[in-house]
């Protein structure tokens, strides 16, 4: 069974820096992602996340150049999924033959939905992963982040998840900004609430401390995948920047114990 | 040399702080064992790593393993990858060989700031060749290495970095760590950090060649280099196809630098000291390529230029003359 674990490392890129974020806020630079992508692929990472958190912001939008040059530090043992200022298909099929694995596309709009739609139905829905951020509100209830926009939105997660696994979503990639950078666990709530309410797979992320919140968010909340920024590149009581990844026979061993 | 007396007194200044000493630690095995002796020693060191973007996974897997297993704290710095580029890049292009003489500004530099943040009275400098090693300051050739003036400069000295960079860079050396004399003759006074070569505490360069070493190494689960430089993909690169272009074997100036040390002789021979394979130096040449955006053409050029000194560019050697004079007269250093 542990064969099937997926622990993914979540790399943030502003630009050509590499990010850590607390709350979606505060980016401290960690180094360089091409240093990082190969010493990840070196420790035998299988997959991949890099999401490009200014990619919408800047005017050239996505750097083909920086996914080319990670891409082929990942060579061919790693798949990589790339996210950040998604909006065309003709963005989506260049990324896809460059060799990237998986499109994650920030859904909150219906003008989402419909670029999920084309290209689930272009490319199959393996390809497509849904980011749904979300935050509390003051009342206390979950709702979908609209991160451009820089607000809440009004859609609640369980709905709007089954709305994209309609669309065509492969995966949805279910970020808690509340636990972001926090190392307080996940929000095993909300991921246990949204796995019940749609079919297709969902990955946790956002404040993973200990290998152990991985096991429990995998086994007791119906996730298939667990991923985080911080579990996987701070040590210790300093937060010293040291990328890191179990051993395949280490993840066996947690969750088997 | 008596080994237990510097540890009394690091002990002593260490009371009543956080830590005891400050070791510098870059993921090799040198100051792997430095710190490990340290720790089982007694100390309580803070770790320092300087992370200039070419880490590889041997010096992070031995920087993880480190904290893990000996339970001590480490601080990293990361450089701003663009502004460490342009540094090394301005170094390419002058030709000059020392192209390490940055990261070991940096490392002396960061060094002393973290030390003055947590009071820490030691450093001990992981098993780098001193920073005040006198050889080097008063820029003579090093004697019986064969080499000529100025191809190991001084590492306080940001003078030359910002010399160097001035005339072939486009940025400034600007959130990097850096230290003038009388910055670091301040701190002097007021922190009196003592600054000792972690290879003392093992008398000279043993501590890569003891028979426990392998013992040492499984018992910390610690990856071992296998050529000179294995923790950095930019020294692979410097050792392996810079300076045998430049003209320096570095197995010889290793082996010369060694008997230089003073070493009682015979020895066996320090282990990490062969050349890499060629399959290997062209996977990392392209590394390296492609982490300074050069094109084979450009880097091979840089390559194919004469070795130029350190001394054609301005240097602040003389500050630090005199710096390190009236700290020695003020018996703070």
């Amino acid at each position: 069974m542990w064969q099937q674990i997926r622990l993914i490392p979540c790399l943030l890129l502003a630009g050509r820096r590499w990010v850590k974020t607390t709350k979606f806020t505060r980016a401290r630079y960690i180094g360089d992602p091409i240093n990082a992508v190969r010493i990840y692929a070196a420790k035998q990472v299988k997959e991949l996340m890099v999401l490009d958190i200014t990619a919408s912001q800047r005017r050239t939008g996505i750097d083909f150049k920086l996914i080319q040059q990670l891409l082929e530090e990942c060579g061919t043992n790693v798949a990589l999924c790339y996210g950040g200022h998604i909006k065309r298909r003709a963005d989506v099929t260049a990324l896809l033959q460059m060799g990237v694995k998986k499109i994650a596309i920030n859904a909150c709009s219906e003008d989402d939905i419909a670029l999920i739609s084309e290209i689930a139905d272009r490319y199959g829905s393996q390809v497509v992963m849904a980011i749904m951020d979300i935050k509390l509100t003051k009342g206390g209830d979950y709702r979908v982040w609209n991160f451009q926009a820089n607000a809440h939105t009004s859609l609640s997660p369980m709905a709007w998840g089954a709305r994209l696994q309609k669309a065509g979503a492969g995966e949805i990639f279910l970020s808690s900004m509340d636990r972001d950078g926090t190392r307080e666990g996940y929000d095993y709530t909300l991921i246990e609430a949204t796995a019940a309410a749609v079919d297709i797979p969902v990955i946790a992320y956002g404040g993973a401390n200990r290998l152990s919140d991985c096991v429990r968010v995998i086994k007791d909340t119906g996730a298939a995948a667990a991923a985080a920024c911080t579990l996987f590149v701070y040590k210790g009581y300093l937060d010293a920047v040291v990328p890191n990844y179990p051993s395949a026979s280490k993840i066996s061993e947690i969750f088997q114990s | 040399m008596n080994q237990g007396q510097p540890l009394v007194g690091m002990k002593r200044a260490g009371s009543g702080r956080d830590y005891d000493c400050l070791v510098c630690v870059s993921g090799g095995l040198r100051s792997a064992r430095v710190l490990a002796h340290l720790v089982r020693a007694g100390m309580r060191p803070l770790a320092l790593h300087l992370d200039t973007g070419w880490n590889t996974e041997l010096a992070v897997h031995n920087l993880e393993v480190l904290q893990d297993r000996l339970g001590c704290d480490l601080w990293t710095h990361v450089c701003e990858w663009d502004e460490y580029k342009d540094a090394q890049l301005a170094f390419l292009k002058a030709s000059v060989i020392d192209l390490d003489l940055m990261r070991r500004h940096a490392v002396f530099a960061l060094a002393h700031q973290i030390a003055a943040r947590y009071k820490i009275r030691h450093i001990v400098t992981g098993a780098d060749a001193s920073w005040f090693s006198r050889s080097t300051a008063s820029l003579e050739p090093l004697p019986k290495a064969g080499l000529p003036v100025g191809w190991r400069h001084f590492t306080p000295d940001a003078t030359r970095i910002q010399a160097i960079q001035a005339k072939h860079g486009t940025r400034i050396w600007q959130s990097l760590p850096s230290m003038s004399a009388w910055q670091w003759l301040k701190n002097q006074i007021v922190q009196r950090v003592k600054t000792s070569n972690g290879t003392d505490f093992f008398g000279g360069e043993n501590c890569v060649l003891p028979d426990d070493l392998q013992s040492f190494i499984d018992e910390l689960g610690l990856k071992a280099e296998i050529y000179q430089g294995d923790e950095s993909e930019f020294l692979q690169f410097f050792y392996a196809q810079y300076l045998p272009k430049k003209g320096f074997n570095v197995v010889e100036v290793l082996k010369n630098n060694l008997v230089q040390a003073d070493q009682p002789q015979p020895q066996p021979q320090p282990q990490p000291l062969q050349m890499p394979a060629p399959d290997f130096c062209v996977k990392n040449w392209h590394y390296v390529l492609k982490k300074l955006d050069l094109s084979a053409d450009e880097l091979a050029a840089y390559l194919q230029q004469a070795p130029v000194s350190h001394a054609a560019y301005a240097s602040g050697g003389k500050s630090w003359m005199l710096a390190m004079k009236v700290a020695r007269k003020l018996g703070v250093f």
